[in-house]
């Protein structure tokens, strides 16, 4: 019932008080349109050839014959054969754009979206539900959204005043709308209510060039690098939630994943040397810096927690400076902690204006630790 | 709907492997707040010694905060509220940007602490093996029996309909002369409902020093004894110093009752106790210098110093030596980030603190060494009314306009003698 809830041991929900049902995740890569293909390794889609992208799935095991069965661990079927993987949908698994723009979850942590500018005055706003599902037409009936590409913000009176401003109209289950014409990298904001008595939320996109959809790489089909010599399908059952076929719902041909939506390599070890440390700390805040001012807020998090990981292997150090140094850094490094998580939280519901306070904040910080830690004793 | 089956089943060993390769990939950076158990640290063994030690006094079972944080089933269901309050600052209530080793009573979290919480309520809240006993929760005065003991005459009721109430009640003490006091404690009766509390001296009409309108330097006698709130032990007051309590003054306690959720149907009744310690005489009297527009320097402030649109500034500069020992807010001020540094004759500056305010967390705060403050110094006080920055599930924050009458600070400060 409460799929967010996730324990390491049976019991109830603490939520709705229901027997909890043991889950097992796991990340794996999938077709942007067909989420039945689940892979171990990053690679092309076996049906289409596009780009897998990363998602995070139950993994629970079956019998082809009696799909009743569920269990957490593997077993034997009824007949003597092995049971067999079964895939479920998870909320919040999914956080890769599926029309090669940029994705964002809205601040109730139910609705995602996807901002797409695929050609000059064209903008599309693609609505998800939190398994990464198109919303319904029923509920994008609902919504009210309009794109925003030019506005004024009175810091005095703490009011924007938008300067053009478009609505957005449901057409084929996309709301879109034909702005002016902007140059490249082209701003703007999608503000959002989906609900008439609900908040206006606002997201910011910035795109560096026109939204890619590329054909499929023709007849291609790329071989699992791993220990496996060929790809393996493995069996996906969608959740009785999940509406069939509703990753294919009408749309345009899915490209690979944004840059955002890349996922992380493996952070790099905290060097042993407190200037190499500080450098690092400091080249991290700069690239938080660099993503923000490219539009790529959903990844901002990775080096801000890159540096918030820098920082809190300095925090042991604290004891070796002196007396007005560590009244400096130790809270410098506290907030910069706090804002790293700050900005993870932001970077996700794309707000730039929100972001960027974080970020003055989190860069003051790593200033201030970076200072104090330099030529320190 | 009949799961599909499209693809050809692995072999054991192959499913055996590719999982395997999947754990390792699962190894990645968490992507952002999201419920994958990514969190490599688990209650058991890294949130819970944190949570006993940071936030234990009040999340506790029949604590005064409205949840107990101290097993894992009971904190687990909390977790995007505690990413919330965390994120925010709001929690730990210590909203003090100055190092926390600058005061006695800080309530800080370290970074990696705060860094192990946030990676454990946002990596699926793991909760890891061997369960720790739980200590029991310490009941009574925290230091040690009072000196004198004034309980309230009578249990007072918080009704089924009202979730909040604020008493003010005077208590008579029995005292033939002066009497010093280091340090003051409350009891709650019922500590679900004691939200916070105030307990002042009441003197005698036309008792104690009188004090021109515009008199900037002098200073009052103390007579604040203690802002109450859950889970701070009180401080005693050090080095000879005490509060003075007037030969027939009495107590006045204000109490603010606040039912949490689970109680807001039940009437709910109190009966809390103050304790005093007495200090040993002679003690040098604790007074009060207030940092507010009323007492402010009536010279102009530096250009730099002026207030705009979004801050106000005032100073103040003293006219003795004294060093300080706590400072305090005003309940009126919030939504702002203070800042009040101390400028010394010498030149030497020091920052006294920088802190935002939070509503129902007025208390004091007590320096670790007290600042020296000699003649001529100019304290400094700067409130900039900005927006806090929250968290997208944090509720956003009242309006309020900046309100120059709204600063006001309390500096805690005891004359140096020989001068």
């Amino acid at each position: 019932m409460h799929p967010d809830v996730i324990e390491s041991a049976p019991g109830s929900c603490p939520i709705c008080r229901m027997t909890l049902v043991p889950v097992r995740l796991e990340a794996v890569w999938t077709c942007p349109r067909h989420p039945q293909i689940a892979r171990h390794e990053a690679g092309a889609c076996p049906i289409d050839h596009r780009a897998l992208i990363q998602m995070t799935v139950a993994l629970s095991w079956t019998c082809p014959d009696h799909p009743e069965i569920d269990r957490i661990d593997r077993g034997v079927c009824p007949d003597g054969t092995p049971m067999v993987p079964k895939r479920t949908l998870r909320p919040h698994g999914n956080h890769n754009p599926q029309h090669g723009g940029q994705f964002f979850m809205a601040p109730d942590n139910f609705h995602h979206l996807e901002g797409a500018y695929p050609r000059p005055r064209l903008f599309r706003l693609y609505l998800y539900d939190d398994y990464a599902r198109p919303l319904p037409a029923a509920q994008l009936k609902q919504v009210k959204a309009r794109v925003v590409t030019s506005e004024v913000y009175d810091s005095r009176a703490g009011t924007t005043r938008e300067l053009a401003s478009f609505p957005l109209a449901a057409r084929s289950g996309v709301l879109q709308a034909t702005i002016d014409r902007l140059p490249l990298p082209a701003r703007m904001s999608a503000k959002v209510r989906f609900k008439d008595d609900g908040p206006e939320y606002r997201f910011d996109f910035t795109f560096a060039a026109y939204t890619q959809e590329p054909a499929p790489a023709a007849g291609t089909l790329v071989k699992a690098s791993g220990a496996a010599a060929a790809p393996r399908a493995l069996a996906v059952a969608p959740s009785s939630a999940a509406a069939p076929g509703a990753a294919t719902a009408a749309g345009a041909p899915p490209v690979a994943g944004s840059p955002a939506a890349a996922p992380p390599s493996p952070p790099p070890p905290v060097p042993d040397s407190v200037e190499e440390i500080v450098a690092q700390l400091t080249a991290r805040a700069r690239e938080v810096g660099d993503l923000i001012r490219q539009g790529e807020l959903a990844a901002v998090y990775v080096p801000a927690f890159q540096a918030r990981d820098l920082a809190i292997a300095l925090e042991p150090r604290l004891d070796a400076l002196d007396a007005a140094r560590r009244a400096v850094a130790g809270p410098a490094i506290a907030r910069l902690v706090r804002t790293a998580w700050l900005l993870d939280a932001f970077g996700d519901v794309g707000n730039r204006q929100q972001i960027a306070s974080a970020y003055a904040q989190f860069t003051a910080a790593a200033a201030d630790v970076a200072a104090a830690f330099r030529h320190a004793p | 709907m009949t799961p599909s089956v499209l693809a050809s089943t692995p072999t054991r060993a192959a499913a055996a492997a590719a999982l395997t390769a999947a754990a390792l990939a699962l190894g990645a950076p968490t992507m952002g707040a999201h419920k994958p158990i990514t969190s490599p640290y688990t209650y058991n063994a890294d949130v819970f010694p944190i949570v006993r030690d940071r936030c234990g006094a009040c999340h506790v079972d029949g604590g005064p905060a409205p949840m107990s944080l101290l097993t894992y089933k009971d904190a687990y269901p909390w977790g995007e509220s505690i990413r919330t309050e965390l994120v925010a600052g709001h929690m730990p209530p210590w909203p003090v940007d100055t190092a926390p080793e600058r005061f006695r009573n800080a309530q800080a979290l370290t970074a990696r602490e705060l860094n192990v919480l946030l990676t454990w309520v946002t990596g699926g809240n793991p909760q890891g093996d061997g369960e720790r006993p739980l200590a029991e929760r310490p009941r009574g005065w925290r230091l040690g029996p009072p000196d004198l003991i004034v309980a309230m005459p009578e249990a007072i009721t918080v009704p089924a309909d009202a979730t909040e109430r604020t008493e003010e009640i005077t208590l008579p003490i029995d005292s033939r002369g002066d009497q010093w006091v280091r340090a003051v404690d409350l009891l709650p009766g019922n500590a679900a409902l004691v939200r916070s509390a105030t307990i002042g001296i009441r003197v005698p009409e036309g008792d104690g020093p009188g004090r021109g309108p515009h008199d900037p330097v002098s200073l009052r006698p103390e007579r604040v004894l203690a802002a109450w709130v859950p889970g701070e032990p009180p401080v005693p007051l050090e080095r000879g110093a005490a509060f003075l309590l007037p030969a027939g003054a009495a107590l006045t306690l204000r109490v603010h009752y606040k039912k949490t959720w689970q109680h807001e149907r039940e009437a709910m009744t109190d009966r809390s106790a103050v304790g005093l310690y007495f200090a040993e005489p002679p003690a040098a009297e604790v007074q009060a210098l207030a940092l507010s527009p009323d007492d402010a320097d009536r010279t102009p402030a530096p250009a730099h110093e002026s207030s705009g649109a979004d801050g106000i500034s005032l100073t103040r500069t003293i006219d003795r030596d004294l060093r300080a020992v706590a400072i305090y807010p005003d309940a009126g001020l919030t939504q702002a980030t203070v800042s009040v540094t101390a400028r010394r004759p010498d030149g030497s500056q020091v920052e006294v603190i920088r802190f935002r305010p939070q509503p129902d967390w007025v208390r004091r705060y007590w320096f670790a060494d007290p600042i020296a403050l000699p003649a001529g110094t100019r304290i400094s006080v700067r409130a900039n009314f900005e927006d806090e920055l929250l968290p997208p599930s944090a509720a956003p924050p009242a309006g309020s306009a900046p309100d120059a009458a709204a600063v006001r600070l309390t500096l805690d400060v005891v004359p140096v003698s020989g001068r």
